[in-house]
């Protein structure tokens, strides 16, 4: 007996090796096919270099994933061992035994590789895509035999009672949240649900209510049609963190100190009048987000809940090495939360995202007995492109440009998650009585040929940038969708209209304040947003800010290397674990910034990359260089920098050339738009 | 004797073959896919039509539904658009 049990633990050690092995040969097989593997572009992206690895809360990230990754390791072996009793025969030879062992081992590697290349064809691991083995019968053929084996071994095994129970609580465990439903809807009928809902990156100009050609998205263009919509709006930094600030604070980037995405957070009020307000009037409250790396919001900033995967600078690591096929298959079941927080409802790990599985649980965070504050953003549309499903073919709208027919594909699949969304909060009542803005964080730059609208002087900056934050010049990166929705009994019972005028997302806080009458105590830089057209447009201005100029991410393609020889210096990871900007560079980096101010058919702009001062006419569409040595001359012009020197004035490094001497006028004016 | 031990042996050899057609499997898949990912593969170290800038950023540029070498030979990445990172 004794022999028997000392076998049983050596195949299973056996067992547990030949799976080591498999996945150690994966990881290879993956970089031989991957120009780029383990310290990818994402890694550049959060700014994460070798060094950082002595942060311990980084440290105990990876050293739980691996943790994770030897149990499931021990698990599927003692899988396999308990199926192996199941065709083992005393009768037969060792040799033989140990070869319907291995038989077993590679049946179960095939099955898995079979399940991946099915239900995840993006997946470099899935190399059985498009072959009969991942077809469905075969799977169901493949799954039906090893569940036999494994069901016959449970009771011919030793421990059969200690197995089998374990297997049954075990099985239900998992099988309960796949079976269970949330059947409670929302009744409380009162106070309005506040919903907030963020697409990153969602340029007006693809949309119909802009300039769009095509119906990329039919569903927001709907919604838009039915909403009061502000045409003219801007997003205060084209950055996703500082955008979000923005909106809960109702003030600029310089006066509620978010300047950079990852800047430190010790420099950070986290108090939202807005959440505290709103909670000591019943509220639940609740931010959700599918990508995390650029976005610090969490519960530490008051919310009652989250949604979204865990914030830290091992999301880069882990996301870049997880393509291995018993993790993607895992984070199909909502309990891998727990298990690999970084992966689960992480749109940065595209090939595993399910939009539907994130909804779910945004819909699972709020609360069916109080009127709930919902801040929710979608990530789909920004970088890096990547989804459960490969994009369709439509060689049509491909122009050559591979980050824009990227974007125009995703959008499609946004705007589907939306729809779905829209269609979950009807089904559980959230929309019964609801405030609904519709805004994005920020557009996207792709120096379009159809988006080249102003002729500039020779050595003039450009006017076109990639991507976003990057450059105030470029005016898809800051303009926004700023829409609002008002709901009663699941119906939109606002006027549907477009309203002219000059507005930004600092403005949403100030209108909530207004419409359901809080009395936060904050001076806002923002204004109550009007509900119906103005006859005549006020004279209003706003405030613009570019993020870091950074060289290597303006560009088409982002090469990793050049990202971190240009901006890992400036970033360390801290103990809990979070890539922030280091508090002593964040100074220099201050008074790197483009600023600009807009007011009617003018944007001055500040850039002290080029050491010029510009001026952009949306009504000729011409850029102009203000000269450094002179007095500038245009009243518009010196009323402009008027308003940006006393605004920015405070900001270290700003104004380095002294150009704001130039101004004979120094009073200091209300900057509040 | 003889004909338990020949039992033996051919049983030895089915599983053998068994096990070496299900890691031929595997192998062939894996070739496969290099074989596929060579004939997208070009020097440009960010790709040069959709296919491979997909590749390149770590995801495989194709599903049950579409053929890889559409996504090759239909979209290219315009010269002037990769130039503009220089």
């Amino acid at each position: 007996m004794k022999k028997k049990e000392h076998s049983l633990v050596r195949v299973f050690f056996r067992t547990f090796s030949l799976l080591l092995l498999f996945t150690i040969i994966l990881i290879n097989y993956r970089s031989s096919i991957q120009p780029y593997s383990f310290f990818s572009i994402a890694n550049a992206m959060t700014h994460i270099e070798p060094r950082h690895f002595n942060s311990i809360g980084l440290v105990k990230d990876l050293a739980y994933f691996v943790g994770i990754l030897t149990l499931i390791h021990i698990f599927w072996a003692f899988v396999i061992i308990v199926s192996f009793q199941a065709i083992k025969n005393s009768n037969r030879s060792e040799l033989n035994n140990d070869l319907f062992w291995l038989i077993l081992v590679l049946l179960h590697l095939t099955l898995v590789v079979s399940l991946n290349s099915h239900y995840f064809p993006t997946s470099l691991t899935s190399y059985f895509r498009a072959t009969i083995l991942s077809s469905p019968s075969s799977i169901a053929l493949q799954s039906l035999v090893l569940l036999t084996l494994f069901i016959i071994g449970l009771k011919r095994s030793k421990h059969k009672t200690v197995v089998s129970i374990t297997t049954i609580a075990l099985t239900s465990l998992c099988l309960y949240p796949l079976i269970s439903k949330n059947t409670d809807e929302f009744f409380y009928n009162d106070k309005p649900n506040i919903i907030i809902i963020g697409i990153d990156g969602l340029r007006p100009d693809h949309l119909n209510y802009d300039s769009a050609q095509s119906d990329y998205a039919p569903f927001i263009n709907a919604l838009l049609s039915e909403s009061q919509n502000y045409i003219n709006s801007y997003s205060p930094q084209g950055r996703t963190y500082v955008a979000w600030m923005s909106i809960l604070t109702g003030l600029y980037p310089k006066n509620n100190g978010a300047r950079f995405n990852l800047a430190p957070p010790e420099l950070i009020n986290k108090k939202l009048p807005l959440v505290e307000k709103l909670k000591s009037r019943g509220y639940h409250t609740a931010y959700a987000m599918d990508e995390r790396r650029f976005n610090q919001i969490d519960k530490a900033y008051g919310f009652d809940s989250e949604v979204g995967p865990m914030i830290g600078a091992a999301d880069a690591f882990i996301s870049s090495f997880s393509d291995l096929p018993y993790i993607n298959l895992m984070l199909k079941h909502p309990y891998s939360k727990y298990l690999f927080p970084y992966l689960y409802n992480n749109r940065a790990y595209g090939k595993t995202y399910n939009p539907k599985a994130f909804n779910d649980e945004v819909i699972e965070s709020l609360n069916t007995k109080k009127p709930n504050f919902l801040a929710v953003h979608f990530c789909q549309l920004h970088w890096p492109y990547t989804s459960i499903d490969f994009i369709e073919h439509t060689p049509e709208e491909w122009e050559g440009n591979y980050s824009h027919f990227m974007y125009k594909s995703m959008l499609k699949k946004v705007d589907d998650q939306l729809r779905t969304f829209f269609e979950q909060m009807k089904n559980k009542g959230f929309l019964k009585n609801s405030i609904v803005y519709l805004i994005s964080d920020h557009g996207e730059g792709f120096k379009l040929k159809q988006s080249k609208r102003f002729t500039t002087p020779i050595n003039g900056p450009d006017t076109q940038s990639w991507g976003h934050g990057t450059n105030v010049l470029d005016q898809q990166q800051a303009k926004v969708v700023l829409a609002k929705l008002r709901y009663r009994d699941d119906k939109v019972i606002n006027k549907p209209i477009k309203i002219d005028g000059l507005y930004s997302l600092i403005d949403i806080l100030p209108s909530l304040d207004d419409e359901l009458n809080l009395d936060l105590i904050v001076k806002f830089d923002g204004i109550i947003l009007p509900d119906l057209t103005l006859v005549k447009p006020s004279n209003r201005h706003i405030f613009v800010e570019s993020s870091l100029p950074l060289k290597s991410i303006n560009a088409s393609f982002v090469d990793e290397k050049k990202v971190v020889s240009e901006t890992a210096s400036s970033y360390e990871v801290r103990p809990s674990g979070r890539a922030v900007m280091k508090p002593e560079e964040y100074k220099n980096l201050l008074s790197r910034k483009q600023r600009s101010i807009y007011q009617g058919d003018f944007q001055l702009a500040m850039l002290p990359d080029k050491n010029m001062i510009t001026l952009l006419n949306f009504d000729s569409n011409e850029l102009s260089i203000i000269a450094a040595d002179i007095e500038p001359k245009s009243d518009k012009v010196k009323a402009l920098l008027l308003k940006l020197c006393n605004f920015y004035k405070t900001d270290y490094g700003f104004d380095s050339e002294n150009r704001c001497n130039d101004i004979s006028d120094k009073s200091d004016e209300d900057n509040h738009g | 004797m003889i004909k338990i031990k020949s039992k033996i042996k051919l049983e030895s050899a089915l599983l053998i073959a068994f096990i070496l057609l299900i890691i031929s499997a595997h192998v062939k898949a894996m070739l496969d896919t290099r074989a596929t990912v060579s004939s997208i593969k070009t020097d440009n170290p960010s790709g040069s039509s959709l296919a491979e800038r997909y590749l390149v950023l770590g995801d495989w540029p194709a599903s049950r539904q579409n053929h890889l070498a559409e996504f090759v030979t239909e979209f290219e990445i315009n010269k002037r658009v990769k130039e503009d990172k220089k």
